[in-house]
C-alpha cells in the first residue's frame, strides 16, 4: 500500500510543478511578444483572480476593472518585466495592490476620508450584494454569507490557500505577515467558518418549523 | 508551491481541507482517488469522522467560488485588447525622436561595415535529408535534438544567435526535443502549409506530408499558428494533444502520444490501426508501391507493436498481423 500512496502523491506533485513551469514558459514567451501566450495566461488566471477579488471586496465591477488593468499593464510593460519565480504569486501580488489602490480611491471619492491601507469590514454591503444576486442558489448564498461573517483577512487567506494553493511563505509576504501567523490565521479562519456554518445550518433548520 | 508528500496519518482537519490531493478526491472523485481513500479509511478507522468533516468543509467552501460568466470573461478580454492597441505615449519616445538624426550617422557607418563583412560571412543554409527507410538523429547548434524520420527534409539557416527566434523548416516527419535557452529565445518550426509551431521548451512530433500537418505534443507547451482564410488562427497545445491541419482546417484531439512518436525508437505501436494507415505509412517511409487487391481488407484494424527495420520486413509483419497474403512482383507489393 505504501508504494501506491507515493505514486499518487508524486503524480499530483508532478502535475503542480509542471503547471508551475508551464506558467513560467508562457510568461517568458509573453514577455517576448507572443500574444497567444498572453491570452493563455489570461485564460489560466482571470477567474482565479476574480474569485480572489470577489472575496476581497464583493464589488464585481471593481474586480473586473482591476483584472483588466492588471493584464493591460503586464502587456504594455512586458519588455521591462523582470523574470518571475512564481507567475501566480506575481499576479496575485500585483492584483492585490491594484485592488487596494482602487478601493482606497473609491473610498476617498465617496466618504472623503482616507482609511489607510487596510480594509474595513463592510458587512452591510455584503448582505446587500448577496440579496441582489438572484441567481446565486440558496445554499451557495448561505456559504457566501458564512464567509462574509469571518474577517476580511481570514477570508483572504482561505482563498489564497484553499483555492489557489499558494505556499505559506508566499501568503505571508503577500499579506505582510510572518509565515507562522499565516498558519495561525488560516486555522482561525477554518475554525470560524465551521462555527458560522453550523450556526447557519441550525438557523435554517429551525426556520423549517 | 510547497506541497510536501503528505503523511495523511498525522493530518488534522485543516490539513485535509487544504490538501490538493484530498480536494481532488472530494470534487472530481476518480477511480484512483476512490481506491486510495477507501483503503486509507480502512487502515485508519478512527479517522473516518475527521475525513467526513473535512469532506463537508471542502464541498461547502467550493460553493463559495465565484467566476465570471463567459460573456464577462470575453468583454474584459476585449477591453484589454482595445487598451493595449492604443499606442503608449511617453516622454521618452519624444526625446528619442529629436536625437534620432544625431544617431543616424553613426548607425549608417556601422551598417556599411556590416554589409562588407556579410559578403564574406553569409549565414549558411544547412540541410538534412533522409532516404526511404532511413532515420537520422541531428544535433542542432543550440544542442536541441531532432530525429528525422525517413523520406524527410529539415532546413535551417545557421545564424540563430542574432535572430529573434530559432527557425526550422520541415518536410516529412520529425521528433523534436528542444533545449530551453537562458535568454528564452523562441524555437519555431515551420511546415509547408504555413503552420508555425512556437515552442516553449518541449518535446513534440511534427508530421508534414501530402498537404497535411500534424503536431503531437509529448511534454511542455507549444503555440501553433496557421492560416485560416485571410486571418491567422492560433491555439495553445497541451501535452497529449494532436492537432491536424489540412485544407485550411484544423482539428484537435487527445491521443496516446507514444503511438505517434514510437517510430523514433524504431518501434511502431498500433492501436486499432487500419491496414489502410499501414499501407500509407509504408509508402511514406519506404517509398514502395503497394497494391491492395482486396479492398475490404483495408478497413481491418490491429493493435500491438512491431519493430521498424526495412520495407521487406515491415510488409511481412503487416501480412502476418492482418492475416493477408503478400506477394512481391517487380518492385511492387501485392496484398491479396
Amino acid at each position: 500500500m505504501g508504494s501506491t500512496v507515493d505514486l499518487f502523491i508524486l503524480k499530483s506533485l508532478k502535475s503542480t510543478s509542471r503547471r508551475h513551469s508551464d506558467d513560467r514558459a508562457l510568461w517568458q514567451s509573453m514577455a517576448k511578444g507572443n500574444d497567444l501566450a498572453f491570452s493563455n495566461l489570461y485564460q489560466r488566471f482571470s477567474n482565479l483572480l476574480f474569485n480572489y477579488g470577489m472575496h476581497f471586496c464583493f464589488n464585481r465591477e471593481l474586480v473586473k476593472d482591476c483584472i483588466q488593468e492588471l493584464f493591460t499593464n503586464i502587456w504594455n510593460r512586458r519588455e521591462s518585466l523582470s523574470e518571475v519565480d512564481s507567475v501566480k504569486y506575481y499576479l496575485f501580488k500585483s492584483f492585490r495592490n491594484l485592488l487596494i489602490k482602487h478601493i482606497n480611491r473609491d473610498r476617498k471619492l465617496f466618504t472623503d476620508r482616507n482609511e489607510g491601507q487596510e480594509l474595513q469590514d463592510s458587512e452591510t454591503s455584503v448582505e446587500d450584494y448577496l440579496v441582489s444576486l438572484e441567481y446565486v442558489k440558496e445554499n451557495e448564498r448561505k456559504i457566501t454569507a458564512a464567509l462574509s461573517k469571518i474577517s476580511n483577512r481570514q477570508r483572504e487567506i482561505l482563498v489564497l490557500k484553499y483555492f489557489n494553493e499558494l505556499s505559506y511563505s508566499e501568503i505571508a509576504s503577500l499579506m505582510s505577515i510572518t509565515p507562522a501567523s499565516a498558519h495561525n490565521l488560516l486555522s482561525k479562519a477554518l475554525q470560524c467558518m465551521r462555527v458560522v456554518m453550523k450556526a447557519l445550518l441550525l438557523a435554517s433548520f429551525l426556520n423549517h418549523f | 508551491m510547497d506541497n510536501q508528500p503528505a503523511d495523511y496519518d498525522n493530518f488534522s482537519l485543516d490539513d485535509f481541507v487544504i490538501d490538493p490531493f484530498f480536494r481532488e478526491w472530494v470534487l472530481f472523485s476518480e477511480i484512483i482517488h476512490e481506491e486510495f481513500w477507501s483503503d486509507w479509511k480502512k487502515a485508519n478507522p478512527s479517522k473516518i469522522n475527521l475525513v467526513e468533516e473535512a469532506r463537508d468543509m471542502v464541498l461547502n467552501l467550493e460553493k463559495s467560488k465565484m467566476e465570471m460568466s463567459p460573456e464577462e470573461l470575453l468583454s474584459v478580454w476585449d477591453t484589454i485588447q482595445t487598451d493595449i492597441k492604443k499606442p503608449v505615449k511617453t516622454l521618452e519616445s519624444s526625446t528619442r525622436k529629436s536625437k534620432f538624426w544625431s544617431y543616424f550617422a553613426a548607425v549608417a557607418s556601422v551598417v556599411l561595415v556590416c554589409i562588407g563583412w556579410y559578403w564574406y560571412e553569409l549565414p549558411k543554409e544547412i540541410k538534412y535529408q533522409t532516404a526511404f527507410g532511413e532515420t537520422k538523429e541531428i544535433m542542432l547548434p543550440d544542442s536541441s535534438t531532432v530525429i528525422l524520420n525517413s523520406n524527410s527534409k529539415l532546413t535551417f539557416v545557421n545564424n540563430w544567435e542574432d535572430q529573434r527566434a530559432r527557425e526550422i523548416w520541415i518536410e516529412g516527419e520529425a521528433f523534436f526535443s528542444v533545449v530551453h535557452k537562458i535568454d528564452h529565445q523562441p524555437f519555431k518550426v515551420l511546415s509547408s502549409q504555413n503552420v508555425a509551431i512556437e515552442v516553449l521548451g518541449t518535446e513534440f512530433n511534427v508530421y508534414n506530408r501530402s498537404g497535411e500537418t500534424e503536431v503531437i505534443l509529448n511534454s511542455g507547451l507549444v503555440t501553433l499558428s496557421f492560416p485560416v482564410k485571410e486571418k491567422e488562427g492560433k491555439i495553445v497545445m497541451e501535452p497529449g494533444d494532436l492537432v491536424k491541419f489540412k485544407d485550411n482546417k484544423f482539428q484537435r484531439e487527445k491521443v496516446n502520444t507514444s503511438l505517434y512518436t514510437s517510430w523514433k525508437d524504431n518501434i511502431l505501436n498500433l492501436e486499432h490501426t487500419s491496414l489502410a494507415d499501414m499501407v500509407k505509412m509504408a509508402k511514406d517511409n519506404y517509398g514502395v508501391t503497394i497494391e491492395v487487391q482486396n479492398k475490404e481488407a483495408l478497413s481491418l484494424t490491429a493493435s500491438g507493436s512491431m519493430p521498424l527495420t526495412n520495407a521487406d520486413a515491415f510488409l511481412h509483419q503487416i501480412a502476418l498481423i492482418f492475416n493477408v497474403e503478400l506477394k512481391k512482383e517487380n518492385n511492387k507489393y501485392l496484398i491479396k
